[in-house]
């Protein structure tokens, strides 16, 4: 596999169409810190033509795009959506983004699609369906994805590895790389019961090529149950925060998106939260070159 | 020892349940507590009625408001818990929502709104390309312009306006069909008579202009193609056919 031009190691913004004017008028030097790379979801751009198609060009003369897939289905035993790939590709080969990726997660099932990132069991057969099915995607692309540890709010009886075994397993037979979210992270293990620092301790660093972070709603229960919903819609918190430094202490630099998808914060706001993150990363590493 | 469920025999339970709800859980799909694996469900039923209900929402903002939050928001529910839309990206969910809309009796000026709503989508998305222009059209010769071949332009789209919707979307005037275009980059919304949108209409079954101005004048004697003509190539909403 080709492996994909990456992203620099300094930290992005997800970028949404409340932005578009403020992250231009960064780049072209009138007032506000300019981004150092924008993600973006490619479904938002499947269209033929239009505005959204202007903005997205003119964001690319300025910075390197990712593209954050969310919908194709890479854990469904019917396979990719066929449809999404072919959108993809084509938006791939018309921008040409750093980077590209999707999620550990199935999004179609018996002719319907689900707007959401359902769970996939961490089965022998599920490992040997993702696979196959990142193969066909990245043959497609003709570049190396990175996949997303997803967020859980179930564990499955059948699960035969735990999550990090899996990624491990997933990435050295695939060939792709790691979208490591960290929130992501921090919802399961309150969820499910594990503990988020060790997790990230045993991660394999060189297999992850981007960092997310963002935040996530917080359910309190009757009977004290605590469940993290990874809802994007709040400020970065202080344990995704501190779990961050001790990764990129261990890793050093990498990619570090600042991912918000409701609650959409004002361009400063994301770029203060940008900042905080940049610092973090020069505290354990450095400057970036 | 009981053999794990097959990954697609999962995925078909689980999708059961998130459109059924935890009765159809048949199996021992997940560990944990019957509450506990019920919270976890509906974090994702959750997610996906949201999602589908937003998409909806942000398709028709003004048929929204005409019909009122909660009327639109229970509307939206039918039609989803009917099945409508759900092979179809976020993005495509309203492709039927106004013939639902109309087969349920919704007020007619509801369902044209939602079909203004829809089409106004479609002009936006629509593939970007230069219109033929007045100025264009005005430097042709006569012989050209007779074997001018002529199709609409790919954001423009006719509705007809009945009930009427004109103040609704801010035209001044009422007209008996709706024109939009997106010569460039924004969606615009006219109010225009049966000829203009009867001719706007033929170019996309005739094979040049005269045999469009020819069935025009067949089926509008006493107006002027021309002046149709000449607003419907300002209004940016045809193209010059090259193939």
């Amino acid at each position: 596999m080709i492996p994909a031009p990456s992203l620099t190691p300094r930290v992005g913004i997800g970028l949404k169409p409340e932005h578009y004017v403020a992250m231009l008028e960064a780049c072209n030097g009138a007032g506000g810190v300019r981004t150092n790379w924008v993600e973006v979801h490619p479904q938002n751009y499947f269209c033929a033509g239009g505005p959204p198609h202007r903005w997205l060009t003119a964001v690319a003369e300025h910075v390197p795009l990712s593209f954050h897939s969310t919908a194709l289905s890479l854990g469904s035993a019917d396979g990719p959506d066929a449809w999404e790939l072919d959108q993809l590709a084509a938006l791939v080969a018309r921008y040409q983004p750093a980077s590209v990726s999707d999620h550990l997660s199935w999004s179609n099932a018996g002719g319907e699609k689900f707007p959401d990132l359902l769970p996939v069991p961490y089965t022998m057969e599920a490992l040997e369906r993702l696979i196959a099915n990142i193969d066909r995607v990245q043959t497609r692309l003709k570049r190396a994805i990175l996949i997303e540890n997803p967020s859980r709010y179930l564990a499955f009886a059948d699960d035969a590895l735990d999550e990090v075994d899996f990624l491990h397993e997933l990435c050295a037979r695939a060939g792709c790389g790691l979208l490591l979210d960290i929130n992501n992270v921090d919802v399961s293990a309150t969820n499910l019961g594990f503990d988020a620092a060790t997790y990230l301790s045993t991660l394999d660093a060189s297999l992850v090529g981007e960092i997310h972070l963002a935040g996530h709603a917080t359910d309190v229960f009757n009977d004290g149950t605590i469940l993290k919903i990874d809802d994007h819609g709040a400020a970065i918190s202080e344990t995704c925060w501190s779990l961050y430094a001790a990764f990129i202490a261990r890793s050093g630099r990498r990619p570090t998106l600042i991912e918000r998808d409701t609650n959409i914060p004002t361009y400063d706001d994301l770029m203060a939260e940008a900042c905080h993150a940049e610092m973090i990363m020069e505290a354990a590493d450095g400057p970036a070159h | 020892m009981v053999p794990p469920i097959s990954l697609a025999d999962a995925q078909l339970q689980m999708a059961r349940t998130i459109a059924q709800g935890p009765e159809a859980l048949t199996e021992a799909l997940f560990v944990g507590t019957p509450v506990q694996v019920l919270r976890g469900l509906k974090v994702h039923a959750n997610t996906i009625s949201h999602a589908r209900l937003v998409a909806l929402e942000a398709t028709f903002p003004r048929t929204r408001a005409l019909i009122g939050e909660a009327i639109f928001n229970s509307l939206s529910r039918d039609y989803l818990d009917t099945g409508n839309g759900r092979n179809q990206p976020l993005d495509g969910l309203g492709r039927h929502f106004a013939d639902w809309l109309q087969a349920n009796a919704i007020a007619p000026e509801c369902v044209t709104l939602a079909r203004f709503e829809w089409l106004w989508l479609e002009s936006y998305h629509a593939t970007d390309m230069a219109p033929l222009s007045v100025s264009a059209f005005a430097a042709l010769s006569p012989s050209e312009v007779l074997e001018l071949r002529i199709k609409p332009h790919p954001a423009a789209h006719v509705l007809r306006n009945d009930p009427d919707i004109a103040t609704i979307i801010g035209l001044d005037a009422p007209a008996e069909w709706l024109l939009l275009a997106r010569p460039e980059a924004e969606v615009m919304a006219y109010a225009i008579a049966d000829a203009t949108a009867s001719l706007f209409q033929l170019f996309a079954t005739s094979d040049n202009l005269a045999d469009a101005f020819e069935t025009f004048l067949l089926r509008h004697p006493n107006s002027n193609p021309l002046e149709a003509m000449q607003f419907l190539l300002a209004a940016g909403v045809l193209r010059k056919d090259e193939s």
